[in-house]
């Protein structure tokens, strides 16, 4: 799977590894975040870990603003996303109310697509 | 100069301290009276002290959560922010006050309900940066 942004251009490569209803969990295994995304979700995960609840409306409309999905076919069809949060560790997390995948569809076409 | 800057500063604190505490009766996004709040990662004082981004919030706090239990509360910030491992790890411990006793030692909590916590507060003092101090968190914390 992959996070690409509005011109479906592929920011990271995504293996998901949990899939709770519509929420998505997996790490981030390449990334070619530009310096203002990556420098938001940094500022992003600031806020989370110091629980700085107040600045949260903010910076979620923010990232919402940057107009990210994921793809995972080869036309590279968008899916769009919403509460996406990615963390410096890798981690990475959204929800996906729109699609319904198992993990094994999202990592099989992710396979396919990097043997290509 | 820079007095009437900081006096001015500290009235609008103390006004915006008196209006919240009247808005709290009220509050926009969460039903129902919030009589207990939680605060993530529990009342040592070091929990207690405000990051440089939220003294510059108009009036400065931390934030707070309002719900019937601790559990609620480390529940609901683990559902929100799934791979928040820093903070997963803080919401083993949670500090939780009634709200009539945070006003007996000067401290409020206004509402201030975000996306993902409707029950969201925000705990202040009149004095603003300054009241954030070691004395006055240490009476918050012999209250929890």
């Amino acid at each position: 799977m992959f996070l690409i942004d509005s011109q479906k251009n592929i920011l990271a490569k995504i293996t998901i590894s949990e899939i709770n209803e519509n929420l998505y969990i997996g790490d981030i295994t390449d990334d070619y975040l530009p310096d203002k995304i990556r420098e938001t979700f940094l500022r992003y995960e600031e806020i989370i870990n110091g629980q700085m609840f107040s600045l949260l409306d903010e910076i979620e409309t923010e990232i919402n603003g940057f107009g990210l999905a994921v793809s995972q076919e080869n036309d590279f069809k968008a899916f769009s996303i919403r509460d996406l949060q990615m963390m410096s560790d890798g981690k990475i997390s959204f929800r996906m109310p729109e699609t319904k995948l198992t993990v094994e569809q999202a990592t099989i076409n992710t396979q396919l697509r990097i043997d290509r | 100069m820079m007095k009437m800057d900081d006096s001015l500063r500290k009235l609008r604190t103390a006004l915006l301290f008196l209006i919240n505490s009247v808005n709290w009766l009220m509050p926009k996004g969460i039903s129902g009276e919030c009589h207990i709040v939680h605060r993530i990662g529990g009342g040592d004082v070091n929990n207690l002290k405000l990051q440089p981004l939220e003294k510059q919030l108009e009036p400065p706090g931390i934030s707070v959560l309002c719900g019937k239990s601790a559990y609620d509360a480390s529940k609901q910030l683990k559902k929100a922010f799934p791979n928040a491992t820093r903070l997963h790890e803080k919401a083993k411990t949670v500090g939780s006050a009634q709200l009539d006793d945070i006003k007996k030692v000067g401290f409020d909590v206004m509402p201030d309900p975000t996306k993902k916590f409707p029950n969201h507060g925000r705990l202040i003092h009149p004095e603003g940066v300054s009241g954030f101090n070691d004395i006055n968190a240490s009476k918050i914390i012999s209250g929890i």
